[in-house]
């Protein structure tokens, strides 16, 4: 260990630090009033920590650290930043929970725990660091889940443990056969030896993938590795359900690019069934989710169906990239690559201004079923048209930038020779947009109950205009979004 | 330069977010300095509009940037992109100018209001809007802003929304706007048809400059310049309440007074207008299409006024004379008087936001505009009578206020051209000039003269405020003075003769005949002192004879009174006989028998299969796993076995 590698994880250590700090102070000092900003002025500090190392690092280049099973690149440093700016969200939309619920810092330290191991995870070049980071993910997930600790937040807890357990099993299994295969743990030198046409061909391999596909689509809950979804996202508290749909999901996503783009690209076969395999798990994923998402009635659950559905469509993207690095080699596929990080900051962004606003709203009418939002808009109009705007996004029509995020997806995917996946997809964005309106619908044109009043403060105002207006600006001008996807991406290409 | 134009089309713009986003959910009751910012935002786009048209007309030189590109889709960019030619510097001055007017004359006549914020919010959003339209460079955008422009215009007729009257007037403004809007959308679906052309000669369809190049260059059909014409007249008829459309403008006036002065009288519906002068050598390729447009103002100008005859409201007078005066505008386009159109335009959108402003200061006074109610306000309203006159006078074309050199353009634009149309047009214009006198001297003899017979008490009425006195005063010298400074027969001091009309059409205009040298000149004010003659006659001495020899023509009078019908024609035959209960029953029967059952049928299956699809989600962790594992198992045995 010299001084490289210290630097090149400096921005993970000191998220540790950070955590380990909360607890500390916790338990010496009296004042729990002080925790929230100390958390905030931690995270903006190793937020700007990051940027320093992000204007300090030469585009094209990568610091590798620990003897190359870490690495310090834009993609690891791109998501490091995002991942606090989530945290930085949750902790923010958890005012009014953490008041009610009695937490203290551990609620902080877990999810920053948490979102230390996503930022591990995404800059891991190796099997073992890649399985530890994983952990350190999904552990502190499943206190958080639990964190109601009634019985339905329990379950949905246990249930996460269990089922995050199996998918762990499955991933370290394909993992183990990688590394017996290959005798390595390096990305690089697996990546090496699959190259070579002799073994290409080997149904070890296929076997190994298969394995690793099933434990990723766990963690971004694509059908049919979905079942967890729908229930751990009810029985979670709020702001850990948006954890769940935003941070663990784009991690999921990001491992996933990392994963194709430093090993299996280089293995043509494999890559043709990897896209095989994800395209029964992206068309799956929209059908199944879109299509029960229609007869739910709670607004937890709707969500998460929806998010299951807009996995599907993430994977559209994935897939015309494998498709494309298949058919036309890595260096044509910086498009797709990018439409798939676009996509990403769409879903996050509008997923910012869906969670706020349904926060606010369930903690106001205590209730999390969609037909106890009637009339809304007369109450508060601020709220009824974000959510509106919202659902305008998650459907993807203009003037929001979801309308761009899937113009930018089915782009690729033509681009890929995939115009029937394209179709389904439209398919699906029909059928989404069914529900989503229908929240549209009771939200505008059904009577308030007579009781009903939203009180919110003038930072969670602040916050839902923020994103309204970011959806809707990146709806207009969506070019910056775009160039920093293409940024991002530009280093695994 | 690019910075300035950027500058003046965003600063309302910026007003606009700033109102909606921060002083209406955060600072309500703030609404005062509210007003301040949109006014100070306004202000600094009229300020540089000016300085723009200033150095245009020393430069003389057309600029056009794109400052964002919005999605490229193969060969075609669509993107905001901004032109400045002379047409476009003399409506951004208009536009910006008189908003700021009516912001500053807002202030006083809304300070009641609760929806105070909401108005300047929109207001500056209709300025975003209009700045859009009138530096658009693809005509993508341009339409874009052009229906932004309606959807202000419905968001301010509909102000107060708790007016049945007010929202069901917004809603037919809207929709019969929109009738001509069809035909503008039709006419850009068309480009894109013939986009083979545009390309082969490395054109671009959207491209404004470009759709003119090549109609100049002959590459289009005459066919097809006279149907792209026509589609874009269609939208002119529409936005600019020319016959038969004109149906929605009257209504409009149920929105508040300034916005019919900003709107409905000096900019919003000159904006067909200005797309007629936008794509003026696009029409000058075809006959058919001038003289469609040279007959339609002229009838526009003449059956208007007539209407305006009968009304008893005043905001209904003025609405039925700005469609009168918008039809003396497409008449000269017709005419192939691109300069004296855009003349008028400029000195009408002056006068008549004075007329209307004029019109609101008397309804804040007297609480209404029926003019049965009024009466006698002259020693009243000193303020508000001397500027109203002023307006009159300019409206009239008395020399010499502005209205007289614009106007005048116009008869010599008709009078100079030969052929039957011509001829039709300019007795048209001619005789309108005449009618025009009578009844906005009714008008004036009514509201101001005689005695006060209101329904209110007579010490209730007031003068305005000076905030609403002062834009009044600045709108009646710019309706004395622009109309010779900016275009005077002879030079005067730095400003060359004919300036505008030179600046508009490019130096290409043929010749200036002094117009004192012809016939109508002096023919056209005699008229107009016959008729308010006449008018004096019966309103104020209420000579019998004539009175007696006017209610020999009851009949007319009931056409004029019910406006020639065209409500009814509307309302009761189109829509009630042939939509609702033809064509709507049959689609009606063909939408719950055919179309409902396919649907319902797909949306059953959809539902169902939800249903059943739920089932698996029990809750169960065993079930979860068993098909977590079974899913592996079947992707292994379909991938590794097959």
């Amino acid at each position: 260990m010299n001084l490289q590698d210290l630097y090149a994880i400096s921005p993970q250590i000191c998220m540790i630090v950070l955590g380990m700090l909360l607890i500390l102070f916790d338990l010496f000092f009296a004042q729990k009033i002080l925790l929230r900003p100390l958390v905030f002025i931690g995270l903006l500090g190793i937020f700007l920590l990051n940027v320093f190392l992000w204007v300090n690092i030469d585009s094209n280049k990568s610091i590798d650290a620990f003897s190359n099973s870490l690495v310090l690149d834009e993609f690891g440093l791109f998501f490091n930043c995002f991942f606090i700016g989530v945290v930085f969200f949750i902790i923010f939309i958890s005012q009014d929970y953490i008041k009610s619920s009695k937490a203290k810092s551990e609620y902080y330290s877990l999810i920053i725990f948490s979102a230390t191991g996503m930022m591990l995870l995404t800059s891991s070049m190796e099997l073992i660091s890649f399985y530890i980071a994983l952990e350190l993910t999904t552990l502190p997930i499943v206190a958080l889940v639990a964190f109601n600790r009634d019985i339905k937040s329990s379950e949905a807890g246990v249930k996460f443990l269990i089922l995050s357990g199996i998918s762990s099993a499955l991933l370290l299994y394909g993992m183990v056969i990688l590394f017996g295969f290959t005798g390595s743990t390096l990305f690089d030198d697996i990546a090496n030896i699959i190259s070579q046409s002799s073994i290409s061909n080997d149904k070890a391999l296929l076997f190994s993938s298969i394995l690793l596909i099933s434990g990723f689509g766990f963690k971004i809950s694509a059908a049919p590795f979905h079942m967890w979804a729908p229930d751990v996202y009810d029985g979670a508290p709020m702001p850990i359900t948006s954890y769940l749909a935003i941070a663990s999901k784009v991690a999921g996503i990001a491992i996933l690019l990392r994963i194709i783009y430093s090993i299996f690209h280089v293995n043509i076969n494999l890559i043709g069934s990897w896209s095989e395999i994800l395209i029964v798990l992206s068309i799956l994923s929209m059908f199944l989710g879109n299509l029960i998402a229609i007869r739910q009635t709670n607004i937890k659950r709707l969500i998460a169906y929806s998010s299951i559905s807009h996995t599907g469509f993430i994977l559209i993207g994935v897939i015309s990239l494998l498709v494309i690095v298949s058919e036309s080699g890595v260096s044509n596929s910086l498009d797709a690559a990018s439409s798939v990080i676009f996509y990403i900051l769409g879903y996050s962004l509008t997923n910012l201004a869906l969670f706020t606003t349904v926060t606010i709203i369930t903690n106001n009418i205590n209730s999390s079923l969609i037909d106890d939002f009637s009339g809304i808009s007369k109450i508060s109009p601020v709220l009824a048209f974000t959510l509106t705007l919202v659902m305008i996004s998650l459907i993807g029509l203009p003037p929001t930038v979801g309308f761009f995020s899937k113009a930018y997806i089915f782009n690729a995917a033509i681009k890929a020779d995939l115009i029937w996946l394209v179709l389904l997809g439209l398919i699906n964005t029909a059928i989404s947009a069914y529900y989503y309106l229908r929240i549209v619908k009771i939200l505008y044109l059904e009577e308030p109950s007579d009781n009903l009043s939203i009180n919110f403060n003038y930072n969670q105002k602040l916050f839902v205009i923020s994103t309204l207006v970011l959806i809707f600006i990146f709806g207009i001008f969506p070019r910056p979004l775009i160039d920093l996807s293409y940024i991002v991406v530009n280093i695994l290409v | 330069m690019e910075q300035i134009l950027w500058t003046i089309f965003f600063s309302p713009l910026l007003s606009f977010l700033i109102l909606i986003l921060i002083f209406k959910p955060f600072f309500a009751k703030m609404d005062r300095l509210s007003s301040l910012v949109s006014i100070f935002a306004i202000s600094l786009s009229t300020l540089l509009s000016i300085l723009v048209l200033l150095d245009l007309s020393i430069n003389q030189r057309v600029i056009s940037f794109n400052p964002n590109e919005f999605l490229v889709i193969g060969s075609l960019n669509f993107g905001i992109s901004f032109i400045l030619d002379e047409l476009t510097a003399v409506m951004l001055v208009v536009v910006t100018s008189v908003s700021l007017l009516v912001q500053i004359f807002s202030v006083g006549y809304m300070s009641q209001d609760k929806g105070y914020i909401r108005y300047f919010a929109i207001l500056s959003l209709f300025t975003t809007a209009m700045l859009g339209l009138v530096l658009a460079s693809n005509i993508i955008q341009l339409f874009v802003f052009w229906e932004l422009v309606g959807l202000s215009s419905y968001l301010l007729i509909g102000f107060w929304h708790h007016k049945p009257a007010a929202v069901s007037a917004a809603k037919k403004a809207f929709i019969i706007t929109r009738i001509g809007d069809f035909g503008l959308l039709l006419a850009i679906l068309y480009l894109f048809v013939q986009k083979s052309i545009f390309i082969e000669n490395s054109l671009n369809p959207i491209m404004i400059q470009d759709i003119i190049f090549a109609v100049n260059q002959g590459y289009l059909s005459d066919f097809f310049v006279t149907l792209f014409a026509l589609g874009l007249f269609a939208g002119a008829i529409g936005k600019s309440a020319q016959f038969p459309l004109h149906t929605w403008l009257p209504d409009a006036m149920e929105g508040p007074t300034p916005v019919s002065a900003l709107i409905h009288a000096a900019t919003m519906v000159a904006a067909g207008v200005f797309l007629v002068g936008r794509f003026f050598p696009v029409f000058e390729n075809s006959v058919i299409a001038m003289n469609t447009l040279a007959i339609t103002g002229g009838v526009t100008a003449m059956l208007a006024a007539l209407i305006a005859l009968s009304m008893n409201d005043i905001k209904k007078v003025l609405a039925y004379s700005t469609i009168s005066q918008l039809g003396y505008m497409m008449l000269a386009l017709g005419m192939g008087a691109l300069s004296a159109s855009i003349f008028h335009l400029f000195t009408h959108a002056f006068f008549k936001a004075l007329l209307f402003l004029g019109a609101g200061s008397i309804s804040h006074s007297t609480g209404t505009f029926d003019m049965n109610k009024m009466g006698g306000l002259r020693k009243i309203m000193p303020w508000t009578y001397v500027t109203f006159i002023i307006g009159s006078l300019s409206l009239l074309g008395i020399f010499p206020f502005s209205g007289f050199w614009s106007k005048d353009e116009i008869l010599s634009g008709a009078w100079s051209n030969s052929g039957i149309v011509s001829n039709i047009a300019f007795y048209l214009a001619f005789i309108t000039v005449f009618i025009t006198s009578f009844y906005m001297f009714r008008a004036i003899y009514m509201t101001f003269h005689g005695e006060f017979k209101g329904g209110i008490s007579k010490k209730d009425l007031h003068e305005s405020p000076s905030v609403m006195l002062i834009p009044l005063v600045i709108l009646s010298i710019a309706s004395i003075f622009i109309g010779f400074i900016i275009n005077p027969i002879i030079s005067i001091g730095f400003i060359p003769s004919h300036w505008f009309s030179d600046f508009i059409g490019h130096g290409g205009v043929k010749s200036h005949v002094n117009i004192f040298s012809n016939w109508f000149v002096y023919g056209a004010t005699l008229i107009s002192l016959l008729a308010i003659l006449l008018a004096y006659q019966i309103y104020i001495l209420k000579n019998l004879l004539l009175i007696k020899f006017i209610d020999k023509f009851t009949i007319f009078r009931k056409i004029l009174i019910n406006k020639y019908y065209f409500d009814y024609f509307y309302e009761e035959i189109i829509v009630k006989k042939v939509f609702l209960n033809s064509l709507a029953k049959g689609l009606n029967w063909f939408d719950t028998n055919i179309v409902d059952r396919v649907f319902g049928a797909i949306g059953w299956i959809g539902l169902n299969m939800g249903v059943l699809l739920r089932q698996i989600q029990n809750g169960q962790l065993q079930t979860y796993g068993s098909i977590v594992s079974l899913g592996i198992i079947l992707i292994m045995i379909f991938f590794m076995f097959l």
